[in-house]
């Protein structure tokens, strides 16, 4: 064998590893507000779902791959090994934001919550009809909603930003807006009266 | 090289350190063995009782290292006691005159020796019986010629067994690294005839002595403890898998010896402790709550495995007067701590204090809606080591915990068992509605013998809500329902088990065991 420092190695191979996870775990916002559940044992997992049903969930492969030639790798520095690194973990966020996004789409279809625009523009009716088909949940305290996220591609983004601050001061669409609240607000309350001990 | 690993352990080792081993030897012989002295040394000079395969009782005390003469003569009183005294167990006939033996891991020197003869020709003469001897050699040969078989031949595996032999027994049990060398010794995914069941069991005892020496001579009890009933779960695991109760019944009962002896030794330490100061480093004020915590838990639950286990002096009204004392200190600092505050609420219960005991209940219960429902981080699952969980606290993890734990319990689906249980309907309907939002989480391995490992290969791990509207009557039924076939045989067998069980698993608590062993402990 050549002269190695295997230790050393290890530890960096450690330091680079935990550098993945974090970016992983950090690199997608939507992702990043997942709560993550680690399973140590077993090879079955069922979950459960707020409405009270249980599903089994397959287990999926997250993996990336990146390959260096032999003539190059002697000349990698510690600031390509990160930068590669960190490419892996953008592919990796990114496969399971679309393996995410694609098991919220199954599931606003099996419970027919899906809002098909028909490729025309995103209006200001279709985010209220989305914000009318979710539950909303309300802080107990202060009575404030926990608004969802919305997500959207970046182009839809940069289409509607300005829109986005119209609505905000348009007086008609306020009221509006408050209205579902009001309705999503007696939703929470009674959905919240019904978590009681009965006879 | 295992080999010198095990001479180098039979030097070094004192009477309590090869006891366990010598009476998984007697064992594979076809003695019965009937009395391991946990108590002290010598008890009438016999440190264990056994009948011979032919049915003749036998005494054995046990020494370590070479008898001079000058030793000889101070032990010579003992050795009397040893032969003269009839063995006094109900299950030996006193009419039948006992065998006795002198055991040392060292030599006898010559003069003693030639006494022995001496004294043993006299004896003959009066119709006495005679001391036997067995020494250091012939105890290496029957520990090495018994595990020679299995002894681990991998250079990966040797290398293994050597790290853990030579691991600095003051720390914690390296739980994961001590369930892999069962495997090693006795891996369960393959198929064994009885016979060699029998001496793999046998062998998991005398490896699990070997490696367990280290906390021995650092009197770790808690460390030690958990070694022992890590090695009865596995045996357990084992005659489940290859329903083999009755065959390896004294392999079991060997841990379960040892285990007992390392709790009642943790006991003693505790509660003579003046303040459970450990040393007095400056750090001691992060430590303390998590010690105090942990012998809370060991304590009660050592109790109550007397008590299941039908022993008459189970309550012990020091381990009630160790609770007063540091009831402030302990806390619940992960899922992995409710074991312990359950041994104590069975225990509170057992000695009738019924009110303190629905107390610490329900505080556990509040104690996992404040984590889940206020702070919004919940309490690190029970798959996390103590240490882990203090490095956590502390910001000293060596790898960072990924996993949230937030609105998810693998606890609370069986504390609302026993809320259903005891009939506290009051509280549960004013804590219903933090509840329904936080998920059980419960494993359950596809093999019963799965449950005495520290991993399943095998298994589906289940999260679900609580129903958001409860029907109290309907908990309560199910609160109170068994179902035998979730339950392992082995629970049956060694009810007294489970609750030190969950001490080292704690992730093995689950409802229906929770509902078993409350009836059990009802029951004591």
């Amino acid at each position: 064998m050549l002269p190695d420092f295997p230790k050393i190695i290890s530890e960096l191979n450690n330091l680079i590893n935990i550098r993945l996870r974090n970016r992983v775990r950090t690199g997608d916002p939507v992702i990043s507000m997942a709560h993550y559940i680690s399973q140590h044992e077993g090879d079955q997992l069922v979950l459960g779902t707020i409405d009270g049903n249980q599903k089994e969930t397959d287990y999926k492969n997250f993996e990336s791959v990146f390959r260096i030639s032999r003539d190059k790798i002697k000349s990698l520095t510690i600031e390509d090994i990160l930068k590669k690194v960190d490419f892996v973990a953008e592919e990796m966020t990114g496969h399971m934001a679309r393996t995410m996004f694609a098991s919220i789409e199954q599931a606003v279809k099996e419970n027919r919550t899906e809002i098909d625009q028909d490729g025309k523009p995103f209006t200001f009716e279709a985010f209220l009809e989305g914000l009318d088909k979710i539950w909303i949940d309300f802080d107990e305290k202060t009575g404030q909603p926990h608004m969802p996220s919305l997500v959207m591609h970046p182009n839809l983004y940069a289409k509607i930003k300005d829109k986005l601050l119209e609505w905000e001061r348009n007086e008609e669409y306020r009221k509006r807006f408050d209205e579902i609240m009001k309705r999503k607000y007696k939703e929470w309350y009674d959905r919240e009266s019904n978590r009681k001990l009965v006879e | 090289m295992i080999e010198r690993a095990i001479e180098n352990w039979l030097n070094n080792s004192d009477e309590r350190g090869y006891q366990i081993p010598f009476c998984q030897l007697l064992s594979l012989r076809g003695y019965k063995i009937i009395h391991i002295s946990t108590h002290g040394p010598f008890e009438q000079g016999k440190d264990i009782i056994a009948i011979a395969p032919d049915g003749i009782p036998c005494a054995f005390q046990l020494k370590t290292g070479d008898i001079s003469l000058d030793r000889w003569r101070k032990i010579r009183p003992e050795i009397e006691e040893l032969l003269d005294i009839p063995i006094a167990h109900p299950s030996v006939d006193k009419s039948i005159p006992h065998k006795s033996f002198l055991v040392t891991t060292g030599n006898l020197s010559d003069p003693v020796r030639r006494e022995i003869d001496d004294r043993n020709e006299q004896r003959k003469r009066k119709n006495k019986t005679i001391l036997e001897t067995v020494v250091g050699g012939q105890l290496l040969q029957d520990f090495i010629s018994t595990n020679e078989k299995f002894l681990p031949q991998d250079i990966s595996d040797i290398q293994f067994f050597l790290d853990l032999y030579t691991y600095d027994g003051t720390n914690p049990l390296p739980k994961e690294k001590f369930a892999k060398l069962f495997s090693l010794i006795f891996p369960l995914n393959k198929e064994e005839n009885k016979k060699n069941i029998i001496r793999l069991a046998a062998n998991n005892v005398i490896f699990s002595a070997y490696v367990l020496s280290p906390y021995e001579k650092s009197k770790n009890y808690w460390s030690l403890g958990d070694g022992w009933i890590m090695t009865t779960a596995y045996l357990i695991a084992a005659a489940e898998k290859h329903n083999s109760y009755k065959e390896i019944a004294s392999s079991i009962d060997l841990s379960l010896k040892a285990t007992e002896a390392a709790l009642s030794n943790l006991q003693k330490e505790a509660i003579e402790s003046p303040d459970l100061i450990q040393g007095g480093s400056l750090f001691e004020g992060m430590i303390f709550p998590f010690r105090a915590t942990i012998l809370m838990g060991y304590l009660a639950a050592y109790r109550l495995f007397i008590l299941v286990k039908g022993d008459e002096d189970g309550c012990d009204d020091r381990v009630i007067d160790f609770y007063k004392r540091y009831e402030k200190d302990i806390k619940l600092f992960s899922e992995g701590a409710v074991p312990f505050f359950l041994s104590l609420f069975w225990y509170l219960k057992k000695t009738g204090k019924d009110e303190e005991a629905h107390s610490i209940l329900l505080r556990v219960i509040n104690s996992i809606i404040h984590a889940n429902r206020d702070q919004k981080v919940g309490l690190i699952s029970p798959y996390y080591e103590v240490e882990t969980v203090i490095r956590n606290y502390i910001g000293l993890v060596d790898k960072p915990i990924y996993e949230t734990f937030v609105d998810n319990s693998y606890s609370l689906g069986f504390l609302i068992t026993l809320v259903a249980r005891y009939g506290l309907r009051d509280f549960l309907a004013s804590k219903w509605r933090p509840i329904t939002h936080i998920q059980l989480s419960e494993f359950t391995p596809k093999y019963l013998w799965e449950t005495f490992l520290y991993r399943a290969e095998h298994g589906k791990l289940e999260t679900k809500f609580p129903n958001q509207t409860q029907s109290w009557s309907r908990l309560v039924e199910e609160a109170n329902k068994i179902d035998e076939k979730e339950m392992p045989k082995g629970l049956k067998e060694y009810p007294q088990f489970i609750v030190l069980l969950w001490l080292v698993f704690p992730h093995r608590m689950r409802p229906c065991f929770v509902k078993f062993l409350d009836e059990e402990i009802d029951k004591a």
